[in-house]
């Protein structure tokens, strides 16, 4: 019954490096991820050797012995943690373990603990700097036209910093799972309309364009209201902020494959990023001269994904440098069936 | 006039709430701990009792909802208002004695407004 071709398939599927070794401790076999994440432990080589690249005899001793131990392959290669199988086999093989350290999960809830708690510390201080600048403002009068300016300044930046913690906060929470989406029957058209109200001053005060078109009669999607709306409003205040003025941007929804298409697209300077995906990572910003006041962390598309994702929709992105960008997400009709077409999470 | 009593350990902040509602036209109180509130509530039974208590929700020196529990003993018609940058403590069961619930950094016509609501308000002129 057992087939040795799909136990093969299933360890090549195992994240972490898998690597068997006869008696004699030379490398009998590998999984994929070993060839992957260490390439230099190939098979025919004896481990010592192997690893004494990285590690002196005395650790690989150690790990030999059953001791588990953090270790990285190189300067620039992410902490592993190593281990051995400590039943052993008559024939005296030997199947070493080692996987991303980092993807531990005690280290990452730790990480978020801390990150949690960083976030919320640093309100505190925030909160004294934009009471303190609202306070000069509402004396306004008192000021001379350069002090005024001065304390709009520093409470734009209190604003923003406060706005990445939001963002910081958001996706610490999201990627440990406590993102839940809140479902209910959700007209797009309708807070697409109200997002739009939203922004077109600010859009409008930068002599760019704001144009609207909404396919009439779509049905109603299962969604989280107040999520959906901080994605059409986080794709719209991106094509407004990160665009010179002249800019036009235009919002769409139609209704395609079983689900709704909303499409959010400008004619303005393009994605600063190679490739435009980029732009999905956490923390990855394009650099552009003169922007990091108005700049978000680059998370917020990261959490946009997220959300979409989470409502087993799809995101993506086209854009050229100079003639402008489209995000498109899909979102489905019935969020049941579309589970069957979701794709594996990305890390 | 209307009194309220300001928990919070840091003096920015404390600061920052006598101003607005100084400037809004209330008295206030100042504690930088939880035993300081309560020992501020013991003098003023008799005395000076605040109208309103605004709490940080995390002070050094207990629990916040246990400081909040012996305020509520100590004071029981005095509404609290607990201030908080952590979201979601209004719905968590430990908090059920507040009042309500203020997000930092501070709404500061939203908090005016719930003070007012939660009291006689400021003098009228």
């Amino acid at each position: 019954m057992a087939n040795p071709k799909h136990l093969e398939m299933v360890l090549d599927h195992v994240p972490s490096a898998l690597i068997l070794l006869d008696a004699d401790r030379q490398i009998l076999q590998r999984n994929r991820a070993a060839e992957e994440l260490i390439p230099q432990l190939e098979p025919g080589m004896d481990i010592w050797e192997a690893m004494s690249s990285f590690a002196n005899e005395e650790k690989v001793d150690r790990i030999m012995r059953g001791e588990r131990m953090v270790l990285s392959a190189g300067s620039d290669q992410p902490a592993f943690e190593w281990m051995v199988t400590v039943d052993r086999p008559e024939n005296g093989y030997l199947v070493v373990m080692a996987w991303d350290a980092s993807l531990n999960y005690e280290t990452i809830q730790g990480r978020i603990t801390f990150i949690m708690a960083a976030s919320h510390e640093l309100r505190s201080p925030l909160t004294a700097l934009l009471g303190f600048a609202e306070i000069l403002e509402l004396d306004g009068d008192g000021l001379t036209a350069q002090q005024a300016e001065a304390v709009a300044v520093i409470r734009r930046n209190a604003e923003h910093l406060n706005s990445m913690l939001d963002d910081v906060i958001d996706l610490s929470r999201n990627s440990f799972g406590e993102l839940r989406l809140e479902l209910e029957p959700l007209e797009i058209n309708g807070l697409v309309d109200g997002v739009c109200e939203t922004l077109r001053p600010q859009i409008e005060s930068k002599e760019q364009t704001l144009k609207v078109s909404a396919e009439t009669g779509l049905k109603p999607i299962e969604a989280d209201a107040q999520r959906i709306r901080q994605i059409v409003f986080n794709l719209l205040q991106n094509a407004h902020k990160h665009n010179p003025p002249g800019t036009n941007i235009g919002v769409s929804t139609r209704s395609s494959d079983e689900g709704i298409r909303l499409a959010v697209n400008d004619d303005g300077l393009g994605l600063p990023f190679t490739n435009p995906e980029d732009a999905f990572r956490s923390f990855r910003r394009g650099p552009r001269e003169g922007d990091s006041e108005t700049a978000g962390s680059g998370i917020g598309l990261a959490i946009t994904r997220r959300v979409v994702e989470l409502h087993r929709g799809t995101i993506s992105v086209e854009s050229t440098r100079d003639e402008g960008t489209t995000f498109e997400v899909w979102l489905p009709y019935d969020r049941e069936k579309a589970r069957l077409l979701i794709t594996p999470d990305r890390t | 006039m209307v009194t309220v009593l300001i928990v919070d350990d840091s003096p920015s902040i404390r600061l920052l709430l006598v101003r607005r509602l100084e400037m809004a036209g209330y008295s206030t109180m100042t504690s930088a701990s939880g035993a300081e509130a309560i020992a501020a509530l013991d003098e003023a039974s008799g005395g000076r009792e605040p109208d309103l208590i605004l709490l940080d929700a995390i002070l050094p020196d207990a629990d916040g909802p246990e400081i909040l529990d012996r305020l509520k003993a100590a004071g029981p018609d005095i509404p609290v208002l607990v201030v908080s940058a952590v979201t979601g403590l209004a719905k968590d069961k430990a908090w059920t004695a507040a009042d309500g619930h203020v997000a930092k950094p501070i709404d500061f016509d939203d908090l005016l407004g719930r003070v007012e609501t939660l009291t006689s308000g400021p003098p009228r002129p």
